[in-house]
């Protein structure tokens, strides 16, 4: 087999008598005995005895031709743009695109890959925009909130001025249905607020107001001088009003200002 | 023409001699012509190759070195500008073979004459092969040239040359049987 495949390489060389003396015998000697070479070598010289039928192109053109090739390759030289057949840019453009594979390939990566880069940049200007809308809502948020803390601040000190000046009549059961609706709703402001993102000091101070408050509301509208002058008391041994009316003008320059909100307002 | 003579002839056109220019156009014009032939299969094509290659020869033969003997240097430019030429008309020569093929039917064929027959169906197997195996093939079978210039100029191994010749030859026989069943 060996044999076979070094006999088959050879031959080419001949049938073109280009093999040494020793060469030649050998390849005969095989030839003799195997077919497939002796297939081989019918085909090869079938096909190199046909190449003489192929005609000479150079003789197919005139001598005039032939005279003036010359002078048409000393003219293009002269002037480059001279030239026999000249494909228009559409067709130069056509064998670009359609022809050579690897440009087409090399162009239609650069395509997907600015396509890629492209939206990429989109998202990431997407996803920086996003968290500056939430800021922005975020903002807009703490602003409400401060707002009804400044209010429910203003409100309470109200309240607790008014509980401070109140007079009662000596026994008379003081009439305190208005105020009880107010403390009331403080409450429900004081609980809802005070599940909103607030800072600790106002919710501290929240707490303590509530929990007078809700003494206060549950005062029965028979109540006694003693009963009243206990939440009072308490108003005043927690120093509350002193506490609320500074958490109302620090939360009223917070709204003039629109600074955010600091932990450290509170006095 | 003497190798010394045509080394006289290569110094004159470096030194911009216009007369030198022309003799080694006109000494070498048809063996151009006729390897960008058998690459494109077109006289016009084959004409502004040729033309374009002595233009390239023009403007690079400063750097002619004289590693090679000039002709070789010569033809490999006139095979590497066929094959681009091949390479942008290729659309054009499939096109071309499908109206081909499709005269074959028709019964024409018959009338024409056998030599001619086999000459275009040694042309239509020979530029189906694959882009090396068809250049050795028309250096060396179709342009006459010595496996060892057809390696020179293809800058390969003589061997690689027989090997390709080899193999693109049988290949041919394979296409030569198959068209040959198509027209009978």
């Amino acid at each position: 087999m060996i044999r076979h495949k070094k006999i088959q390489i050879q031959l080419y060389d001949y049938l073109q008598n280009a093999l040494s003396g020793d060469d030649k015998i050998i390849v005969e000697d095989h030839l003799r005995s195997c077919e497939i070479c002796k297939r081989t070598v019918v085909g090869l010289k079938d096909v190199i005895e046909k190449f003489q039928c192929l005609t000479n192109p150079a003789e197919e053109r005139s001598t005039e031709y032939w005279n003036n090739f010359a002078l048409t390759v000393e003219r293009r030289i002269l002037n480059p743009q001279n030239k026999s057949i000249s494909p228009n840019l559409i067709d130069q453009l056509y064998s670009l695109f359609v022809l050579n594979k690897k440009t087409t390939i090399a162009l239609s990566t650069a395509m997907v890959l600015m396509l890629v880069i492209g939206l990429w940049y989109m998202n990431k200007e997407q996803l920086l925009k996003v968290p500056q809308q939430q800021a922005s809502v975020q903002n807009q948020d703490t602003a409400l909130v401060e707002k009804r803390i400044g209010n429910y601040f203003r409100r309470s000190k109200t309240l607790l001025v008014g509980l401070a000046n109140l007079e009662l009549e000596h026994g008379r059961s003081p009439d305190l249905n208005t105020e009880q609706s107010v403390s009331r709703e403080l409450i429900d402001e004081s609980r809802d607020l005070r599940q909103q993102p607030i800072d600790i000091r106002s919710a501290e101070l929240m707490r303590d107001m509530e929990n007078v408050l809700v003494t206060f509301s549950k005062i029965p509208p028979q109540t006694t001088q003693i009963e009243f002058d206990n939440i009072r008391r308490r108003i005043y041994r927690d120093n509350l009003l002193f506490k609320i009316r500074m958490a109302e003008s620090a939360y009223d320059e917070e709204s003039q200002s629109r600074q955010p909100i600091q932990n450290n307002r509170m006095p | 023409m003497k190798a010394a003579d045509e080394q006289q002839l290569i110094l004159r056109v470096r030194e911009g001699d216009h007369e030198a220019f022309r003799l080694l156009v006109e000494r070498y014009m048809k063996y151009a012509y006729n390897i960008a032939y058998g690459f494109v299969g077109d006289h016009d094509d084959a004409e502004d190759v040729a033309q374009e290659s002595f233009v390239k020869v023009y403007e690079a033969i400063k750097s002619f070195r004289g590693d090679s003997a000039f002709n070789t240097w010569l033809y490999r430019i006139v095979t590497n500008l066929s094959l681009n030429r091949v390479r942008q008309k290729k659309i054009s020569i499939t096109n071309m073979s499908i109206i081909e093929n499709s005269a074959t039917h028709t019964g024409d064929f018959f009338k024409v004459h056998q030599a001619e027959e086999t000459r275009e169906i040694i042309e239509k197997a020979l530029h189906e092969l694959p882009t090396l195996q068809r250049a050795v093939v028309i250096l060396r079978h179709i342009n006459g040239l010595s496996t060892r210039q057809v390696g020179e100029i293809l800058r390969c191994s003589e061997g690689t040359v027989k090997t390709h010749l080899h193999r693109g030859i049988l290949k041919m026989r394979t296409k030569v049987d198959f068209l040959k069943d198509e027209v009978v």
